[in-house]
């Protein structure tokens, strides 16, 4: 129930902000239509951040307890912020080819990114091809490590010189946006934070559905 | 939306690519599901392993090791 609500009110969610960035939005008067990509750039980097934040959570407490939920929820929310993580690569690139004049640019922002999804993308192989209980445990470590770079992506653009923009809301943000780009920004916000929600919420499931196949396997294998 | 300027390209196309990996996604994960639940379904028809409690005992042939049978030979 709770994740058909979830799946529905993303999908209501991301269809306002869709509509709000091509109908609402004005194209920026240098970037153009260019600048609109802004809308989902954004609320995708903050999704994965979130993402690694809830894997780095979930390790932590499962070396503490060895409970299959928080192994589970690592993993689910691992994956989902490894997908959201690759499209801000993308979409980032695409962005950059008409501003920047490359498709990529070995910048800090860019590069610090990219380490990201390298490591996160070794916690998936890690989590798929060890073996229990190994596996898990090797994953855990991995998800609290790669925590580490989050912040260092986030600030990167103070602490060294970069092309990409600086962030273009929050605290650290030089000029803050006018109020419809700050509104939409937060809708588009909620409207993928919700749908990383959903995504977790049923990788989680399937995880422990097929952990119930796999027991439920094992015991008539030992009965039989 | 109506007449996106020069760069209107790159907008429709980071957005087409987010659209339909996310929704590539979605439906592998929806699939995923789908075949999971078929499979608890199917197995706990036989042998439900949220019931472990109610399952049957395993047979063993092994002796406790106070049996007063004495040491078994291999």
């Amino acid at each position: 129930m709770v994740t058909r609500v979830l799946g529905l009110s993303s999908l209501l969610l991301l269809a306002v902000a869709a509509y709000g960035m091509f109908f609402i939005a004005q194209p920026d008067r240098v970037q153009g239509d260019a600048a609109r990509i802004v809308y989902f750039h954004v609320p995708m980097a903050w999704v994965a951040f979130l993402a690694f934040g809830v894997v780095f959570v979930a390790s932590i407490a499962y070396l503490r307890t060895r409970s299959q939920r928080w192994d589970r929820l690592g993993r689910a929310s691992a994956e989902v912020g490894l997908i959201f993580t690759t499209l801000v690569l993308i979409t980032g690139s695409i962005w950059g080819y008409p501003i920047w004049g490359t498709w990529w640019s070995w910048d800090p922002k860019l590069t610090t990114t990219l380490i990201l999804w390298f490591m996160y993308l070794a916690y998936v192989m890690v989590r798929s091809y060890a073996e229990p209980p190994r596996g898990p445990r090797f994953a855990a470590v991995v998800g609290i490590v790669a925590f580490f770079d989050v912040p260092i992506v986030y600030m990167s653009s103070y602490w060294w010189r970069t092309l990409h923009p600086q962030p273009v809301i929050g605290p650290l943000a030089e000029q803050q946006p006018s109020a419809s780009i700050v509104w939409l920004l937060m809708v588009s916000l909620l409207a993928f934070t919700v749908f990383y929600a959903f995504l977790v919420r049923v990788r989680a499931e399937i995880e422990e559905t097929e952990a119930q196949v796999a027991l439920s396997g094992g015991l008539a294998h030992a009965r039989a | 939306m109506p007449g996106l300027d020069h760069f209107g390209v790159y907008l429709v196309a980071a957005f087409g690519i987010t659209v339909v990996v996310l929704a590539a996604y979605g439906l592998y994960l929806r699939s995923r599901l789908i075949g999971a639940r078929r499979r608890s379904a199917a197995s706990g028809q036989s042998y439900s392993a949220r019931k472990v409690s109610a399952a049957a005992p395993i047979v063993t042939t092994a002796q406790p090791a106070s049996s007063t049978n004495g040491p078994s030979t291999p």
